[in-house]
């Protein structure tokens, strides 16, 4: 299959017998079948839209390539559902973990000054960590368990005075890192989807 | 030391502030091939900026400048040691009180450094010897 500027498409079109006429205004009459206009407006879209040539030997013309192109059809279809599901896997399973980063930044901005701020990052901190406990493998969860606990203590250290001070600093920082780190995590999860692990 | 009565605390906005600054640091350990070391360090000098930030009042202080470079010598056995893990059963939240502990530290240094050489500089003040 060849394309090109002010080619006469044959086979299809072979009816019009002007070898001077422009691809672009091919009109199928004639025996054709309906599903062949469907089938040239596929090729033109492939070809970018540029005139497509079949010549009068090739009917019905070789599929062009499968694999390539953004209009590819059936197995770039399993491709492309093979991403939305491994995309979508990935997002179900870091997904509380992502939205509760995202909380966690947000608390920073809470209204209410520094108590409330440490207050609700303390708390999003504990919820993330009770997270990780129930997604997580026995070692895991002791160690989530054990922050836990720690984050608990957290709010005692207010009144040691520089500690509350600074958590709506490094709440807003963990968060930040902790998002960073969970997207990374998801795209490891996709990927390893898609290998097909 | 008057500076002690400005002391500042950095608030969440420096929290996203300073986490921008050092992404560059992120991005090197990323293109190093060691991001787990680079989410360590990258946090550690989040909260280095934050000190920074703190005491920025004592900025025109060599000797502040000098405590901040021992200081950040400091978080290297963390980075070296502690890479931060990349499975969902940990959480960098579970690293709040390290940080708050870390916060702590720093600030405390250089606010002994900041005494010391306050009663330094009013032992050598001409009012003083005179």
């Amino acid at each position: 299959m060849m394309k090109g500027k002010n080619v006469p498409l044959r086979g299809i079109a072979d009816s019009t017998k002007n070898e001077s006429a422009p691809a672009a205004c091919i009109t199928v009459n004639g025996g054709a079948p309906p599903q062949i206009g469907l089938i040239l407006e596929l090729y033109m879209d492939l070809a970018g839209g540029a005139p497509v040539v079949v010549p009068n030997d090739m009917w019905p013309p070789p599929l062009p390539p499968l694999n390539h192109g953004p209009l590819s059809i059936a197995p770039n279809n399993g491709q492309l559902s093979k991403q939305t599901q491994c995309a979508e896997q990935a997002l179900k399973k870091n997904g509380v973990a992502l939205g509760l980063d995202a909380a966690g930044i947000g608390a920073g901005f809470l209204p209410g000054g520094d108590l409330v701020v440490a207050g609700a990052q303390v708390g999003i901190g504990v919820a993330s960590t009770v997270n990780s406990a129930v997604g997580g493998d026995a070692t895991g969860s002791m160690t989530a368990i054990f922050g836990f606990q720690l984050s608990a203590m957290e709010p005692a250290a207010k009144w040691a005075g520089m500690g509350a001070r600074a958590i709506p600093f490094l709440g807003t920082a963990l968060s930040v890192a902790s998002t960073v780190r969970d997207v990374a995590v998801a795209y490891g999860d996709y990927q390893s989807c898609m290998a097909g692990d | 030391m008057t500076e002690q009565n400005h002391v500042q605390f950095p608030n969440a906005k420096w929290g996203l502030l300073a986490m921008l600054y050092s992404l560059p640091v992120l991005i090197l350990f990323a293109l190093l091939g060691d991001f787990r070391r680079g989410l360590t360090a990258w946090i550690c000098t989040g909260i280095l900026i934050g000190i920074v930030k703190t005491y920025w009042s004592l900025s025109k202080h060599v000797w502040f400048w000098a405590t901040i470079a021992a200081l950040a010598a400091l978080q290297v056995p963390f980075v070296i040691f502690f890479p931060i893990p990349m499975t969902r059963s940990f959480t960098v939240w579970e690293l709040l009180p390290v940080a708050v502990l870390d916060f702590g530290v720093m600030y405390g240094c250089i606010r002994l450094v900041a005494k010391a050489m306050s009663r330094g500089d009013a032992a050598n003040s001409p009012n003083l010897r005179s």
